[in-house]
């Protein structure tokens, strides 16, 4: 009891300190508030609400209630392929969370001497926990809530609120015990934990694509235990046939697996908290230095160590990409883009979101090639215009959160910090764009003019969207990495707002280029020469990306502008 | 030009009701250092932020180099600033760390990269240059903290707790370095609460508390008015002047 009450405690203090840190910046409180008021319409779904219904016609919970009285087995049916589906999303985010959160990279050395260890893990996990209620719960209860509404019977809201909250518990902290099973298990190879972000995305994204673009899958998934969970949310529906013995086993399987998910957890912490593993410091700046410098060096100390003769020139030695961009860019921005690339290769889990699109390009892509061919370069060349600016331009302050100061107080600082942010994402970003409009467009049948078009888009949303990357990314900054001093992926709700700006400014494309084959008795046969479709893309796509893009830069430059330190 | 390096008047910072800085008027001379005295919370760092046009003032003005605090781009090119937290990155090593901030002070290469090892070697870091920072004690990182500082060779560095992490030897050289910058015709403006290093180095001190200046003066002149009476050291004169109860009766004008 009093170890509960520690633990309580713990994850109560904990908490409270992350509050604190959004209302300090509460742009970020308002970006879960949307997330999770997003998240409860599409689960509330249609309400008998004048405009409402035309503004969200979409059937939900609230539609499913108002079918139990007529149709008690479709209701049942979908309840359990809902309640499964939702176990393995919860659990996949809850996942991705416990793998990516820096609270399980070193012990809070501030617990550890206070309280046992798995009251400490323990306690850490309480507030991870907490956190992502934040955006779950409140859907839970609002589908609830819609659900019981529907049915017009307030002791429905007993069952499915129950069964929701034990969906939710479960999904939670089996997920959290699954991601950080995971990272203990790669604990002891550093490739492999280093790449563990980018893995869990992108297999999180896959699946989560796999459930949706199959419409097998939550039937699929409804006929094995996890469906059970569906009885437990109708189990005080009247009229419904749900089976009370499924619902009882949902429950106890429940509370053993959460006994068994905790108990993973703590020896699993303890291996992250306690590995000695020089995972964080790969040799790779050793190795450039051998690469780059042809002078002797001396053991000093075990380490080899170049002698102060060769030292004395390393500013100087630049590869050849580095040499040309010195003669176009101000020594500032080039010093910005040269630290921000070797930062990017040391801490390379800030770009864990620049895999994202990418993961789902195979699935969504399939799925346009079957209904508008013509439109599948579009979609892929947003992809990758869509992935350069993922990485760190989509924090750029919370990157530099240590190192403000100095930059502000170097006369050209902060343009230079964007512009640097900017290049090093721009120089490998923009080729990589335009080959793959160059690929996509020619094995499509895209003619010279048509690839012309494209690949100016690929350029403006590319150029355009980084521009949008630094202002979003400035007002939604992640302050949190491993260290104070470290780069850090960008916050989450930044990464669904670029997303979807992006997919706003790429609107102009796809309905020019839908234009393509539109005339043609036989719309698989493509045109030969470009029409006013892909003509129109170009112009609104320039024009929208060049002005949406440099008003993001823009705000970028005035948040740093104004930015005070001790008021932030 | 001014022979004042830093010039304040009626400098005042509110964060709501709570006055971080008030009424703060500083005249320091070029070359010199000017040591900033206070208990914790006094305002210390406030007023180097301000200085540093990292935080607006409430109300007042002050000039840094001859450039008002209100014209940022003025004033940057002239100051340096080491904050508590040494402002670096871990994934550089220190020497690329110097080179970025030599970059983004615009120096040319080869000038940067003899400053970066003149100063590398002045403060015994030369081996460990090419590893990353991230594998750097404390004392490390304030070294190269205080290097980016002032490898530029500002008119005015502001260094906050310089010393802060270092070993009896490293203390030394950080010293040493002050003086030298300060013989180079640099003006310091030290906040500490090393008394020590201040008495050794200031050629005036300043004492914040609660916001206000409440003595200011060379280290003698202090000492000598000690609360004893009697020449005391730096640390009577520190506790008599930051005393709360013997404050808040005089509320009076700075003691120098």
């Amino acid at each position: 009891m009093r170890r509960a009450a520690t633990i309580a405690l713990v994850a109560a203090v904990r908490h409270r300190v992350e509050l604190r840190r959004r209302r300090d910046h509460p742009q970020l409180g308002l970006a879960v508030f949307l997330g999770a008021a997003v998240g409860t319409l599409f689960v509330v779904g249609s309400l008998p609400i004048p405009y409402y219904e035309a503004f969200w016609p979409e059937p939900g919970a609230f539609h499913y209630g108002t079918l139990v009285a007529d149709e008690p087995d479709r209701v049942l049916v979908r309840a359990r392929e809902i309640a499964a589906i939702a176990l393995v999303v919860i659990a996949g985010l809850a996942g991705l969370s416990a793998t990516t959160s820096e609270d399980w990279d070193s012990p809070p050395v501030e617990l550890l001497t206070a309280v046992p260890l798995p009251t400490a893990i323990l306690g850490v996990l309480g507030d991870e926990l907490l956190e992502s209620s934040w955006f779950v719960v409140p859907v839970a209860v609002a589908g609830s809530l819609a659900f019981a509404a529907g049915t017009g019977q307030p002791v429905v809201l007993v069952g499915v609120l129950f069964g929701s909250l034990v969906i939710v518990a479960t999904g939670l902290v089996i997920g959290t015990a699954i991601g950080i099973g995971t990272r203990a298990a790669i604990r002891g190879s550093p490739r492999l934990y280093r790449s563990r972000n980018a893995v869990g995305f992108v297999a999180l994204f896959v699946t989560f694509v796999g459930l949706v673009a199959s419409r097998t899958a939550g039937g699929a998934l409804a006929r094995t235990p996890l469906g059970w969970y569906g009885d437990l949310l109708l189990v005080t529906t009247a009229g419904v046939d749900a089976t009370l013995a499924y619902g009882v086993v949902a429950t106890v399987g429940s509370g053993v697996s959460l006994a068994a998910a905790l108990a993973v957890v703590v020896v699993s912490a303890r291996v992250l908290w306690f590995a000695e593993v020089d995972h964080d410091h790969d040799h790779s700046h050793e190795h450039e230095r051998d690469d780059r410098s042809h002078t002797p060096t001396t053991e000093t100390n075990g380490v080899d160590t170049e002698s102060t003769a060769s030292t004395a020139t390393d500013s100087s030695v630049q590869s050849p990409l580095e040499t040309t961009l010195g003669h176009v860019l101000s020594r500032p921005t080039m010093a910005v883009t040269r630290a921000t690339w070797r930062r990017i290769r040391r801490s390379p889990n800030a770009l864990v979101f620049v895999v994202l699109p990418f993961a789902i390009v195979g699935p969504a892509t399939a799925n346009v090639a079957i209904q508008w061919p013509q439109l599948v370069p579009v979609l892929v060349t947003l992809y990758a215009a869509a992935a350069v600016g993922l990485g760190t331009t989509l924090n750029p302050i919370g990157n530099e959160r240590i190192a403000l100061p100095a930059i502000l107080t170097t006369p050209t600082g902060r343009r230079s910090v964007l512009r640097g942010h900017a290049v090093a994402a721009l120089v490998p970003g923009v080729p990589t764009a335009v080959t793959v409009a160059i690929v996509a467009g020619s094995v499509t049948g895209y003619s010279v003019g048509q690839l012309a078009a494209l690949v100016v888009v690929a350029v403006a949303l590319t150029v355009g969207g980084v521009g949008v990357s630094l202002g979003i990314g400035s007002f939604l900054p992640n302050l949190k990495g491993p260290t104070a001093a470290s780069l850090s992926p960008p916050e989450l709700y930044a990464m669904v707002g670029y997303l979807f700006a992006m997919s706003l400014l790429s609107t102009p494309a796809f309905a020019g280029f839908a234009a393509i084959g539109s005339g043609n008795a036989n719309p698989s046969e493509l045109p030969t020469l470009p029409i006013y479709g892909p003509a129109f893309a170009v112009v609104v796509t320039v024009l929208l990306a060049g002005s949406v893009g440099f008003a993001g830069y823009r705000y970028a430059a005035r948040t740093l502008d104004r930015y005070e330190a001790g008021g932030e | 030009m001014s022979d004042l390096a830093i010039e304040t008047v009626g400098l005042t910072k509110r964060y709501g009701d709570e006055t971080a800085v008030s009424d703060l008027s500083l005249e320091i001379d070029r070359g010199t250092v000017y040591g900033f005295l206070g208990p914790n919370g006094a305002g210390k760092t406030t007023t180097m932020r301000i200085l540093t046009t990292l935080t607006r003032p409430t109300s007042g003005s002050a000039t840094v180099a001859g450039h008002s605090i209100e014209d940022r781009d003025a004033v940057t090119p002239h100051i340096g600033y080491l904050p508590e937290d040494p402002p670096i990155y871990d994934e550089l090593t220190g020497r690329e760390q110097l080179e970025y901030v030599a970059g983004l002070r615009d120096l040319p290469s080869e000038e940067a990269s003899e400053r970066i090892d003149d100063m590398l070697e002045r403060f015994d870091l030369l081996e460990d240059a090419d590893k990353r920072i991230d594998a750097y004690s404390k004392g490390m990182r304030q070294k190269v903290g205080v290097i980016q500082a002032v490898l530029h060779e500002p008119t005015v560095a502001f260094l906050d707790e310089p010393t802060s992490g270092l070993d009896p030897r490293a203390a030394r050289t950080m010293r040493n370095t002050i003086a030298d910058l300060a013989d180079q015709e640099m003006t310091i403006f030290l906040s500490t609460h090393i008394l020590p290093v201040v008495d050794e180095l200031a050629d005036t001190i300043g004492v914040l508390h609660n916001g206000r200046l409440v003595a200011e003066g060379a280290p003698d002149t202090l000492k000598h008015r000690a609360e004893t009476g009697e020449e005391g050291s730096l640390e009577d004169v520190f506790l008599a002047v930051t005393d709360e109860t013997e404050y808040a009766e005089t509320e009076s004008e700075p003691t120098a």
